[in-house]
C-alpha cells in the first residue's frame, strides 16, 4: 500500500514540474523560409520556446520522423509540447503527433489541412492560363486596334494617334510593367515550389498523405487559424505574391500588402475607359472623312470591334477573372439564388427566377472547407478561426494574428493547455 | 463704403475661384479657361449592357458554322448548353454568363494646340447589378473608381465618395495632326456638302477596287445600299489559349442609307463563319449629332447592338452580345477662327 502510495506520488511530482515547451515550426520552405517567428518576441522572451526548421527534400512524413529524430526523442519525457506552426508545417505537426505522445495542443496558421485546391491548378497550369489568357486578349487587342488603319495614308492614319496612344499606356502600364512581371513570377514560383519542396505533393488535395493523416483520430486540442479573402481575390493573391517577400517580412508588419496590386488593376480599367472614349470619337470622327475617303467606311466599323474587345478586356478585369481564379482555389460555391437581372439585350425585359449561381466564398484558398472536420475523441476539441482580411500569405505576419496569438497564449482564451 | 463693398466683392470671388480649382473632384474641365481653344467637344452618354452565353442551336443559328458546330458536338458539356433553353436552364456556370448593365458619360475636350481633356464618369446606380453581390465579402465600394480625369499627363479616378484612389503619370498624345486633318475635311464637307448616291458610289468602287479583292454594291428593296467586300487580310479574333485563332479570308457586309451617309449594319465573315455583327439606330434628335459653325455635318448612332463569337479561357465559343444605348452622342466642332 506504501509502495503504491509513493508511486503515485512520485508520479504526480513529475506530472507537475513537467516543462511545457513551444515549438515553432515553418512553413513549406522549412529553415530557407523567407521570414522567421520573430514577429512574437514576447513570446520567445521566455525560455521555454523553440524554434526548428527542416529541410525540405522530403516528403512530410519524413519530415516529421526527422523532427522527431533530431529534436522531440531528446525532450524531457514529462514535457508538454504546444506545437505552433504555419502552412505545410501544420501538418508537420499533426504527423509528429503521432510519433510524440508529449505533443498537447497545436495551433495551425494557415495550413491546408484539406489540401490546396490551388496546386491541382497551378501544377495544370490552370492558373497561370487565367494570366496567360487575359495577356493573349490584351496583346491580341492591341494588334487588332494598331492595324486598323493599315492601307490609309498617312494623314488619316493621323485619326488612329488618339487609340493607340492610349492602347500603348495600357501596354506600358499595365501589360509589360505589371501582368507579365507577374505570370512570369508565378510560372516560376510553381516550377520553383515544385522542384523543390517534396513535401508541396503532398499538399495535393486527395494525396495519400492527406487521406491518411485525416483518416486518424485526433485527441488532442487544436487551433485552426485560417484567412480569408475580401474583395476580389486575384487582387489580394497578386498583391501578396507581387510583395512576397516584403508580405512575410516582419519589419513589413504594419503594413497591409493586400491592396498593392489595386492600383495596377485600377489604373488599367480607368486606362481601357480613356481606350472607349477614344474609340468612339474615332468612330464618330471618321464620319466627315468617310463622306470622301469610302474605304472609312469599313474601317469605322473595325473600330467598333475593337472598341468592343476591349469592353470585354475590361469585363474580364473586373469581374470574371475573379471568379474563374476562384474556382480554381475551391472557393466557389454554387447558391440557389434569386437571378433577378434586367436582361435588356435578350428577349425579356426583366427576368425574375431562381438559379444556382456561383458564389465566390471568402475563403483563401487554403482550406477550402470553411470548418476543418476532424476526427476526435472526448479529449480533443478543434477550435476554428477565419480571421477576416487576412489571406495566407500575410498570415504569419499580420497584426491580426499577433493579436490573437497574445492572447491565446497570455490570456488563457481556449484554456490552460495552450496559455504560456 | 461702396468701395470697401466692392473690394470685399473681388475678394470673395476670388477666393470662390481659388478653391474651386483646388478641387479636383470633377468640376475643373468647366472653370479654368477650357473655353479658349476648344477644337471638339464630345459628350456621350450611354447605357451598357453586356452578355455572353454559350452558343445555342434555336437562337444563334447564324453563328453556328461547320466548324464551330463540330467543335460543340465534340465537347459534352457545349453540346448539352446549345440545346438548353434560356429559361429552362437552372444553372449559370460562370459570372461571364450574368449580364451587367452600366451607365456611363465620357466628357471629352481637344484644344487646337494639341492637348486634351477627358472626365469618365461612371453612374450605375448601387446595386444594379447583381453580379457584384455574388461574393461573400461584398467588394468594398470605397476601391471602387467612379470617376476619372485625364488631364495635363495625370491621370486621377476618384471613388463614389469623392476621395481620390489613383492618382497616376499618363501622357496624353499630341492631337494637332488629327485635328488638321479633320478641319481640312470638316471646311471641304461645308463647301461642297454631301454628294449624290451615284457619284459617291462611283467613288466607292475606284478607291475599294483598289484595295479589296472584290467589291459589290447592290441595292436592297428597303432602298439601302449593300456593300460587300472581300479583304485578303487575316483578322486575329479572340482564340483559344491553346492556339491562335485565325480568322481567314475576311468579308465585310456593310449596309447603308440609301444616301450613304449612316451605316445601319455590319457583318464580318470569315470564309461562311459569321465572326460579329452590329445593328446601328439612329435618333433625329439634336443629342446625336455632330456640328460645325452651328450646322449639322454627322449623325451619330442612338443604339448600337454588337454581338462577337468569342473563346473563354478553357477554348469554348461563346457569343457576346453588347448593347449602347446613347442618351447623348455629341460632338460639337469649333474652327480656330471662332475661339
Amino acid at each position: 500500500m506504501k509502495k503504491i502510495f509513493l508511486s503515485i506520488l512520485i508520479f504526480v511530482q513529475l506530472i507537475c514540474n513537467a516543462e511545457k515547451k513551444f515549438v515553432w515550426l515553418y512553413e513549406l520552405e522549412g529553415t530557407e523560409a523567407s521570414y522567421k517567428w520573430d514577429n512574437y518576441p514576447e513570446i520567445h522572451k521566455k525560455n521555454n520556446t523553440v524554434i526548428i526548421g527542416y529541410p525540405t527534400d522530403r516528403s512530410i512524413n519524413q519530415i516529421a520522423n526527422f523532427l522527431y529524430e533530431s529534436h522531440l526523442k531528446n525532450m524531457d519525457e514529462n514535457d508538454k509540447i504546444i506545437l505552433i506552426a504555419q502552412g505545410m508545417g501544420g501538418l508537420v505537426a499533426r504527423s509528429l503527433k503521432n510519433l510524440s505522445n508529449s505533443v498537447i495542443g497545436i495551433i495551425t496558421l494557415g495550413t491546408p489541412h484539406n489540401g490546396l485546391e490551388l496546386l491541382s491548378g497551378a501544377f495544370k497550369g490552370e492558373i497561370i492560363n487565367l494570366f496567360s489568357y487575359l495577356t493573349e486578349i490584351s496583346f491580341q487587342n492591341i494588334e487588332i486596334t494598331t492595324h486598323i488603319f493599315d492601307n490609309h495614308t498617312n494623314s488619316i492614319s493621323s485619326f488612329a494617334k488618339p487609340i493607340i496612344h492610349s492602347v500603348n499606356n495600357f501596354n506600358t502600364n499595365f501589360l509589360i510593367n505589371s501582368l507579365s512581371d507577374l505570370t512570369i513570377y508565378f510560372d516560376k514560383a510553381m516550377r520553383l515550389y515544385g522542384s523543390n519542396y517534396v513535401g508541396i505533393y503532398d499538399l495535393i488535395p486527395n494525396s495519400s498523405y492527406l487521406r491518411n493523416i485525416n483518416e486518424r483520430t485526433l485527441d488532442i486540442p487544436l487551433i485552426n487559424i485560417y484567412g480569408s479573402e475580401d474583395g476580389w481575390p486575384v487582387l489580394r493573391a497578386l498583391s501578396s505574391l507581387h510583395k512576397i517577400k516584403k508580405t512575410k517580412c516582419p519589419a513589413f508588419k504594419e503594413k497591409k500588402s493586400d491592396k498593392m496590386f489595386f492600383h495596377y488593376f485600377y489604373l488599367a480599367m480607368s486606362n481601357i475607359r480613356e481606350i472607349q472614349q477614344a474609340h468612339i470619337t474615332t468612330y464618330n470622327t471618321l464620319t466627315i472623312l468617310a463622306g470622301f475617303n469610302p474605304q472609312l467606311w469599313v474601317t469605322r466599323e473595325k473600330i467598333i470591334i475593337s472598341q468592343n474587345n476591349w469592353d470585354r478586356i475590361y469585363r474580364y478585369i473586373g469581374v470574371d477573372i475573379h471568379c474563374d481564379f476562384a474556382i480554381n482555389t475551391g472557393a466557389i460555391q454554387f447558391k440557389y439564388l434569386n437571378y433577378n437581372i434586367h436582361k435588356s439585350t435578350l428577349k425579356t425585359d426583366q427576368m425574375h427566377s431562381m438559379r444556382y449561381l456561383p458564389f465566390i466564398l471568402k475563403n483563401d484558398g487554403f482550406s477550402s472547407i470553411p470548418d476543418m472536420e476532424f476526427k476526435g475523441n472526448s479529449t480533443s476539441s478543434v477550435i476554428n478561426i477565419q480571421v477576416e482580411g487576412v489571406n495566407q500569405m500575410e498570415i504569419q505576419s499580420h497584426q491580426a494574428i499577433r493579436l490573437i496569438m497574445h492572447r491565446i497564449f497570455n490570456e488563457k482564451i481556449f484554456g490552460e493547455v495552450f496559455s504560456n | 463704403m461702396k468701395k470697401s463693398f466692392l473690394q470685399l466683392t473681388v475678394i470673395k470671388s476670388t477666393l470662390i475661384l481659388i478653391m474651386q480649382s483646388c478641387n479636383n473632384y470633377g468640376s475643373e474641365i468647366n472653370i479654368i479657361n477650357a473655353q479658349e481653344g476648344i477644337a471638339i467637344e464630345a459628350t456621350y452618354h450611354f447605357i451598357y449592357s453586356e452578355q455572353s452565353e454559350f452558343l445555342k442551336i434555336n437562337e444563334h443559328k447564324d453563328f453556328l458554322s461547320t466548324d464551330i458546330i463540330n467543335i460543340i458536338r465534340n465537347d459534352p458539356f457545349l453540346n448539352a448548353r446549345s440545346k438548353a433553353q434560356c429559361e429552362q436552364s437552372d444553372t449559370v456556370f460562370t459570372l461571364s454568363e450574368i449580364p451587367i448593365k452600366t451607365e456611363q458619360r465620357y466628357q471629352s475636350r481637344i484644344f487646337h494646340n494639341g492637348h486634351s481633356e477627358t472626365i469618365f464618369e461612371d453612374l450605375t446606380g448601387e446595386g444594379s447589378n447583381p453580379i457584384y453581390y455574388l461574393i461573400e465579402n461584398a467588394v468594398d465600394e470605397s476601391t471602387q473608381i467612379r470617376k476619372t480625369i485625364i488631364k495635363e499627363g495625370v491621370l486621377t479616378a476618384f471613388n463614389s465618395s469623392g476621395n481620390e484612389v489613383i492618382r497616376s503619370a499618363f501622357e496624353e498624345p499630341d492631337m494637332r495632326e488629327f485635328l488638321d486633318t479633320l478641319f481640312i475635311y470638316l471646311d471641304k464637307l461645308q463647301r461642297e456638302g454631301n454628294g449624290s448616291t451615284l457619284n459617291k458610289m462611283n467613288q466607292f468602287r475606284f478607291s475599294l477596287n483598289k484595295l479589296y479583292e472584290l467589291v459589290t454594291f447592290s441595292k436592297l428593296p428597303n432602298a439601302n445600299i449593300s456593300m460587300e467586300l472581300i479583304e485578303n487580310k487575316d483578322f486575329t479574333g479572340n482564340s483559344s489559349t491553346s492556339s491562335m485563332y485565325k480568322w481567314h479570308n475576311t468579308r465585310s457586309i456593310t449596309e447603308l442609307d440609301p444616301e450613304m451617309t449612316k451605316t445601319l449594319r455590319y457583318e464580318l465573315y470569315a470564309g461562311n463563319q459569321l465572326i460579329g455583327r452590329s445593328i446601328y439606330s439612329y435618333s433625329p434628335d439634336d443629342n446625336f449629332r455632330g456640328t460645325y459653325n452651328g450646322k449639322i455635318v454627322s449623325e451619330h448612332p442612338e443604339i448600337i447592338k454588337t454581338q462577337i463569337i468569342s473563346f473563354n479561357p478553357e477554348g469554348k465559343p461563346m457569343l457576346r452580345t453588347t448593347t449602347i444605348t446613347y442618351l447623348k452622342n455629341q460632338i460639337i466642332y469649333h474652327s480656330n477662327q471662332t475661339n
